[in-house]
């Protein structure tokens, strides 16, 4: 089980990659995230949705009802650019924690 | 009918039978109770609430299995409220602030034109009821609208006031309240979905409202002899019309800025960017 801060802090840049592949309403990326994780990563209604609504505030993110296949409408999220330009920044950040860890643990790091 | 065994089974099948419908409207106003949560994320939580109901029922339970295993996965509604809160805890304010300024709109707006029409409406009738009938004057002192003017009665009588000027907003904003007219509500809703259009809309009512007081004021002014002493103030009717838009622009401005960034659309967020 992982560390509750740190599905905390990874919860932006993974949502932001998730909607630089497309857009997708809540339940979606709860799924996407559940499936890559191999199931060890679980995040809730209250996980997924603030952390929604936090980016969208910051603008990082915008919304749109939208009508599925099946009828029922769904509450769709898309990347804007200003998000676009954010996961470039938190991708490099991220890269680079994971190498610093990949060195101290005598890992092969990653090119950024 | 003679109710055999198998007819009794299948009544108590019947009362016994789980309401999914049922059951996701009272989750519905467990939700509603929240004061955290906006009708926005209110309606976001339920299309996640069936889609993992859907998914549970294709996965092989039940109808109520899936229902109760969705709901305790999505958490109790206070606890999920509070996340949204942590989240964002000024949005329940601003929200409250969101509901009140639409109320004092509201109220601005239907003291206007729609109470405007009213009260002719209600003195019409009470002119005919007065003098079609021929009521002796015994009845008329009982009745609230003798020979004076309805109206002005209207504006003296609390209760009176209540019953004919605000009742029929009371009655249209609980039918709001209850969903009963959200049909007709969606149809509207193109006007409100982003800033820009709720400021234009706005705009163009106020000026077409605040340009018809200006003309009737003129009309009553043509018209009226003003007793000695008093003198038709033009003017003043002007500043009380500047007066009267400067504030409407003020709550418009109010209610535009409250309006929560989700209900802006995708064109409107592509213009900002």
């Amino acid at each position: 089980m992982f560390a509750k801060d740190l599905v905390a802090a990874s919860s932006k840049p993974m949502v932001l990659s998730i909607l630089a592949e497309g857009e997708a309403y809540g339940y979606q990326i709860i799924q996407k995230v559940r499936e890559l994780s191999g199931g060890d990563i679980e995040w809730s209604e209250g996980t997924v949705y603030p952390v929604l609504h936090r980016l969208e505030r910051e603008g990082l993110i915008a919304s749109e009802w939208k009508e599925a296949e099946t009828g029922r409408e769904r509450k769709y999220y898309f990347l804007t650019s200003a998000g676009r330009k954010t996961l470039k920044g938190e991708r490099q950040q991220w890269l680079k924690v994971h190498n610093t860890l990949c060195k101290l643990w005598k890992l092969e790091p990653v090119s950024i | 009918m003679a109710e055999s065994p198998q007819y009794i089974v299948q009544i108590m099948e019947t009362r016994t039978r789980f309401d999914l419908g049922g059951a996701i409207e009272g989750w519905r106003k467990q939700l509603a109770a929240q004061p955290g949560l906006t009708p926005d994320n209110r309606r976001e939580l339920e299309t996640h609430l069936q889609d993992s109901i859907a998914t549970l029922r294709k996965s092989g339970l039940t109808e109520e299995e899936s229902f109760w295993v969705a709901c305790r996965r999505a958490g109790q509604p206070q606890e999920l409220a509070e996340e949204f809160v942590k989240a964002d805890p000024s949005a329940v304010w601003r929200d409250r602030l969101f509901w009140l300024a639409i109320g004092i709109c509201a109220m601005r707006a239907w003291s206007g034109l729609p109470v405007y029409l009213l009260e002719r409406l209600y003195f019409g009738i009470a002119r005919l009821f007065a003098v079609n009938f021929h009521l002796p004057d015994w009845v008329l002192f009982y009745v609230p609208f003798r020979g004076e003017p309805i109206t002005e009665f209207m504006h003296r009588n609390f209760v009176f006031s209540i019953l004919f000027r605000w009742a029929p907003l009371i009655y249209l904003v609980a039918v709001l309240a209850s969903g009963r007219m959200s049909r007709a509500m969606s149809a509207v809703r193109f006007f409100f979905e982003t800033r820009t259009r709720l400021v234009v809309t706005a705009s163009v009512s106020l000026a077409i409202y605040y340009s018809w007081a200006v003309f009737a004021a003129f009309r009553t002014l043509g018209h009226v002899t003003p007793a000695p002493g008093v003198f038709p103030d033009l003017g003043l009717a002007l500043q009380l019309a500047a007066g009267n838009a400067i504030i409407s622009a003020l709550l418009v401005g109010l209610v535009a800025w409250l309006l929560p960034v989700e209900r802006r659309t995708r064109t409107g967020q592509l213009a900002l960017d």
